[in-house]
């Protein structure tokens, strides 16, 4: 075989594979879901809840009774989260972690 | 016959000649501009379609809130309300004039979306504002890439051009950016940059706010053992209130009896820090062009009272959209520094005053 026919093939080979390397990266990062967290805190008891974000939350809301002690439900944080998605399943097969929130000391 | 040596001479002749048109002629220049024009094209492009889903996002807000003709109330903003900077060769007073220039300038804001939409909340009216400021700024943005394009194509100055498109990469960037944030604003979720007065909130338990200047509220409260006044922008509509007069009063009333300012305030991360680290120092953390900073500053060095800074990294983009988790584990380590630095630095009856700087947007 000619050797510029060999180099020829040589670029080529790499072009390919440098895109089909980038496209596969880029891939791997739109399968990133974020959802926007709301979380719940009650004024009288330890009772905290999460839940998706719904339009007219804010933090210091009143979001309800409490289901354990009756208080105040407030609207305690409302932050984005990523979930973590199972390869080959698609996006939104998990739920984000479901943490304790800390107490904030007064 | 040796083919290869006609094979050689051939390629040989070919690359004098052709380091005879590189080196003798303007062809690699045009072959540059070429280059970079149509790579220029294309990021122009790019932003053209944001700015236009800025505009549509805006028109859906104000269609909600039934405004008349949301189009004519977008147009009318866009290009309108530039600010001139004061004049700085004498700076003599520069601070109130640019004070009054800036103000002047939001009431004329306030006022133009006053009279557009005469029935929405005030709530709804802050945050219209700010997505009428951020379409207004993604259309600059565009016209000025737009301009220096142009510029470039008619005196073929390929460094220019060569410039533009290295910066392109990043203003488009940002530009996406700005208007992923739009969703943050129409949604009314809190942002990166609501840090500081998410802060002031947990700070301030269950104390009740009073005004003490246009939008921005004070509490008084207690941190371990000591009487803290916590000030923020009054929420939760967009807006970031007048924090350096808030505190120029507050001082002016209590005058030596305050031990202690603490601002705590969102900071532009460097690339190799992590989204939510907490730092702390000294000074005015707060990033307006200068009329409350220097307010907070002449307060403190009035009265010889220390003034520590407490900032959140994060980078520009995670600024300006919903505040995500890494930030919001960075409010809650800032909490703990505030706490920790009221407790060992300020004496059990000394006040201490503490500034959430930022946009109050989703935070009562």
């Amino acid at each position: 075989m000619d050797p510029m026919m060999i180099v020829i093939l040589a670029v080529l080979a790499f072009i390919v594979t440098y895109m089909a390397v980038s496209a596969m990266k880029s891939r791997q990062e739109l399968i990133k879901k974020k959802v926007i967290v709301t979380q719940l805190k009650c004024n009288s008891c330890d009772y905290s809840e999460r839940r998706e974000f719904k339009e007219g939350d804010y933090v210091g809301k009143e979001a309800g009774e409490c289901p354990k002690c009756g208080g105040k439900l407030l609207v305690d944080a409302i932050y984005l989260e990523e979930v973590e998605d199972i390869p080959g399943f698609g996006p939104g097969v998990s739920m984000p972690k479901q943490s304790k929130p800390p107490r904030i000391q007064k | 016959m040796d083919g290869s040596n006609d094979w050689t001479s051939i390629v040989l002749t070919l690359l004098i000649l052709g380091s005879f048109l590189l080196n003798f002629t303007d062809i690699p220049q045009k072959m540059q501009l070429w280059r970079y024009s149509s790579y220029i094209r294309k990021k122009i492009i790019q932003l053209t379609e944001i700015e236009d889903e800025s505009k549509r996002k805006v028109i859906k807000y104000l269609s909600r809130l039934n405004v008349e003709n949301p189009r004519k109330v977008l147009e009318g903003f866009i290009d309108n309300f530039f600010m001139i900077s004061p004049v700085d060769k004498e700076p003599t007073d520069i601070i109130r004039r640019m004070r009054h220039l800036i103000r002047t300038k939001d009431d004329l804001i306030r006022k133009y979306v006053e009279e557009n939409l005469p029935n929405a909340t005030s709530v709804q009216r802050q945050n219209a504002e700010a997505l009428l400021e951020i379409s207004s700024t993604l259309a600059y943005v565009n016209k000025v890439a737009k301009h220096y394009f142009q510029l470039g194509l008619k005196y073929n100055n390929w460094v220019l051009m060569m410039q533009l498109a290295l910066e392109l990469q990043q203003v488009v960037k940002l530009a996406k950016a700005y208007d992923d944030a739009m969703d943050s604003f129409m949604k009314g979720t809190p942002i990166g940059d609501g840090a500081g007065p998410l802060v002031a909130y947990y700070l301030k338990g269950s104390a009740e706010p009073v005004e003490i200047a246009k939008e921005t509220v004070y509490y008084v409260t207690e941190i371990e053992g000591r009487k803290v006044y916590v000030v923020k922008a009054k929420g939760p509509g967009s807006t970031v209130g007048w924090p350096g007069e808030a505190v120029e009063k507050i001082i002016n009333d209590l005058r030596d009896r305050v031990s202690r300012i603490i601002t705590v305030d969102a900071a532009l991360k460097l690339e190799s820090e992590k989204t939510g680290e907490v730092a702390y120092g000294v000074g005015a953390a707060i990033g307006d062009p200068g009329p409350e900073k220097i307010a907070i500053e002449r307060a403190a060095t009035k009265y010889g009272i220390p003034l520590d800074a407490v900032v959140i990294k994060m980078s520009n983009e995670e600024a300006i959209n919903t505040m995500t988790k890494q930030v919001f584990e960075g409010v809650k380590k800032a909490i703990e520094i505030v706490k920790k630095i009221i407790k060992e630095k300020v004496p059990r009856d000394g006040i201490t005053v503490v500034v959430g700087i930022g946009n109050t947007i989703g935070i009562t």
